[in-house]
């Protein structure tokens, strides 16, 4: 069979893009599944997550350049050309390590194996061309249309890079765009119950990684180049888990005291869950819930490993939760479903999902959530709002509103675990709330607001 | 280079006058509209009016937690009901008073398209729709006021 000429990595990078492409797959999840199945080698695996991620990243770029040299228009083309086209050119754009006859020849057969031996001509000419006068392709011009430069350049949608424009300027939406292209940095939390972050370090050593303390959280810990882990011991020991810092910051800032009752209303898989359970040093009682059953047995496996047992999951919508439970909380932490526009680096897909109108369907979801969940706070309890998200619809738009409508509840001052430099963060953490940005901070773009109620709710 | 805008505050003659509608939506609209919206979020605002930033038009921008509403020439078609509450001013910083107002509201306006929108509010919605529609004839809500006082912060 002609398949069998084709690279391992690139038919497995192949099927993923075409699962995200045709049916909405999520790319890391699709990967994940199919790196347990296929058993790559290490290279192989590196090359595949560079393609797969890749691809997607720069997806707006390499249609801008594929339009140049195309006969036929990017959206025109069918499902599988288009990703085996796309997947070429960014190989021949961005990858030195891939020569460039290469990146051709291995489309071509790749087309053949997927049976389109009609257009493997067309996938062959066209790549041939593009690689011939790549040094000298032509992008729009950023004197005279810098959004479109822009989006075109950092391969991001236009609405998106004139938004960002409008409020950050040119150099700092540059360098948001720069940074949301890049991999981002794999950050681990300590499992205080069972480790100091001291201890911990030395043991990942020995296990082979390269390690260093987060600057921003104590129990967090930098794992130095890598874009996946392998599976370690002291993970399924329960000696730390996966979590990005803005994500513990979120729980550091809430910091139950131990004993206390805590609801997480939208516990997600259970990072923050998890960690608010250590920094309670697993004394008191946290009531897990989410609208997803399948996201809740995560938590539950969560807490197993890590050997919480305050925890109990509860499937819920934040939106119609008990009259038992009102005014019932010492803590709550509402970290709400959002765009994700601020871990873009993390989802390369997502980028090209999101549309516009879907802020404001977040906003009304997300204040539903806020609203409803704020009366199972005790008076005098705090609450801390959170998103993942870089747009202010959904994160001071909905905080702004909510201090207007429920009128017993009071921003109150962050108390963050690490210094800031940003004057503008500094006033704003008096006020109550904190704008964290993957390029400014180094963070997964990351909203928190803290909100304490003063008063009983009607 | 920050793209917020300078608030006018009280004493400005353009918070007095009757503004003018919008004829043709070029880029500067959208520019003045984009520059609204980041100015209510950066003075944590739910809502701002075009005089507020110095610009004699019929443009608002509100957020009340549904995300952003984008009125360009707003006018309301339909109210009922009434509700008094709270109310503040960017443009009148550290004053608040109780205004009596409709409880229920429906606005007719263009969006940034040039699109017919209609937009039915109720509550904070419809408090802050009539607060910004009411800066477009020049009115504040001192005028419309019972009861004002210092506001806590």
């Amino acid at each position: 069979m002609s398949g069998s000429k084709v690279s391992p990595a690139r038919k497995a990078a192949l099927r993923v893009l075409l699962a995200v492409e045709k049916d909405g797959a999520y790319a890391n999840l699709e990967l994940r599944k199919l790196t347990r199945t296929l058993k790559l080698g290490h290279s192989d695996m590196a090359l595949l997550t560079e393609l797969v991620y890749g691809t997607l990243r720069r997806q707006g770029t390499l249609d801008w350049v594929i339009e140049q040299y195309s006969t036929v228009p990017v959206s025109k083309m069918n499902y599988t050309i288009r990703t085996i086209i796309r997947m070429g050119v960014y190989q021949l754009l961005y990858l030195d390590r891939v020569p460039s006859r290469a990146a051709c020849s291995e489309a071509v057969e790749l087309a053949k194996s997927r049976g389109i031996h009609g257009l493997s001509g067309f996938v062959n000419a066209l790549l041939r061309s593009i690689s011939r006068s790549k040094d000298s392709i032509s992008y729009p011009d950023p004197d005279k249309e810098l959004a479109l430069y822009l989006s075109i350049k950092y391969s991001h949608p236009l609405w998106l890079v004139e938004r960002w424009l409008m409020r950050f300027g040119k150099e700092e939406t540059a360098s948001l765009c720069a940074v949301n292209n890049e991999p981002p940095p794999v950050v681990l939390r300590c499992n205080t119950l069972k480790t100091t972050p001291g201890h911990l370090r030395k043991k990942l050593k020995e296990e082979g990684l390269k390690v260093r303390p987060s600057a921003l959280v104590p129990e967090g810990i930098i794992v130095e180049k890598r874009s996946f882990l392998p599976e370690l011991k002291s993970f399924r020991d329960g000696y730390y888990a996966v979590q990005d810092e803005s994500s513990m910051i979120a729980s550091s800032v809430l910091n139950p005291v131990p004993g206390a009752f805590v609801i997480d209303a939208c516990s997600g898989p259970g990072g923050k869950t998890t960690h608010l359970a250590q920094l309670m040093k697993n004394r008191g009682r946290i009531l897990a819930l989410d609208v997803h059953e399948h996201r809740l047995k995560l938590v539950d496996g969560a807490c197993r490993r890590l050997g919480m047992t305050i925890v109990k999951t509860r499937h819920l919508d934040a939106r119609e939760l008990p009259n038992k439970l009102s005014e019932r909380a010492d803590y709550i932490l509402v970290d709400v479903p959002c765009s994700g526009l601020g871990v873009i680096r993390r989802r390369p897909e997502l980028r090209w999902r999101v549309e516009r109108g879907d802020l404001s369907r977040h906003a009304v979801q997300q204040m539903e959530i806020l609203g409803q969940a704020s009366k199972c706070l005790k008076t005098g309890g705090l609450l801390l709002y959170s998103t993942c998200s870089t747009e202010p619809e959904e994160n001071i738009g909905v905080v702004n509103s909510f201090l207007m409508e429920y009128t017993g509840f009071k921003s109150e001052e962050l108390r963050l675990p690490f210094p800031l430099v940003n004057s503008r963060d500094k006033i704003d953490v008096k006020k109550g709330f904190l704008q964290l940005l993957p390029h400014q901070h180094g963070t997964d773009g990351f909203f928190l607001a803290c909100l304490r109620k003063t008063k009983e709710s009607r | 280079m920050m793209a917020a805008l300078k608030i006018v505050e009280l004493g400005e003659p353009v918070l007095r006058q009757q503004c003018r509608k919008v004829t043709v939506i070029n880029k500067k609209i959208k520019k003045l509209l984009d520059g609204m919206r980041e100015t209510m979020y950066r003075s944590n605002g739910v809502g701002l009016a075009a005089p507020q930033v110095g610009v004699s038009k019929r443009i608002v921008v509100v957020d009340v937690g549904k995300g952003v509403w984008e009125l360009i020439n707003p006018e309301i078609v339909f109210q009922e009901g009434e509700e008094m509450g709270v109310e503040g001013c960017l443009s009148i910083p550290g004053v608040a008073g109780e205004v009596n107002r409709a409880a229920r509201v429906r606005v007719r306006a263009l969006d940034r398209q040039g699109r017919q929108q209609v937009i039915t509010a109720e509550g904070l919605g419809a408090r802050a729709l009539q607060h910004e529609i009411d800066h477009l004839d020049g009115i504040l809500f001192i005028d419309r006021a019972v009861k004002i006082g210092r506001q806590e912060s």
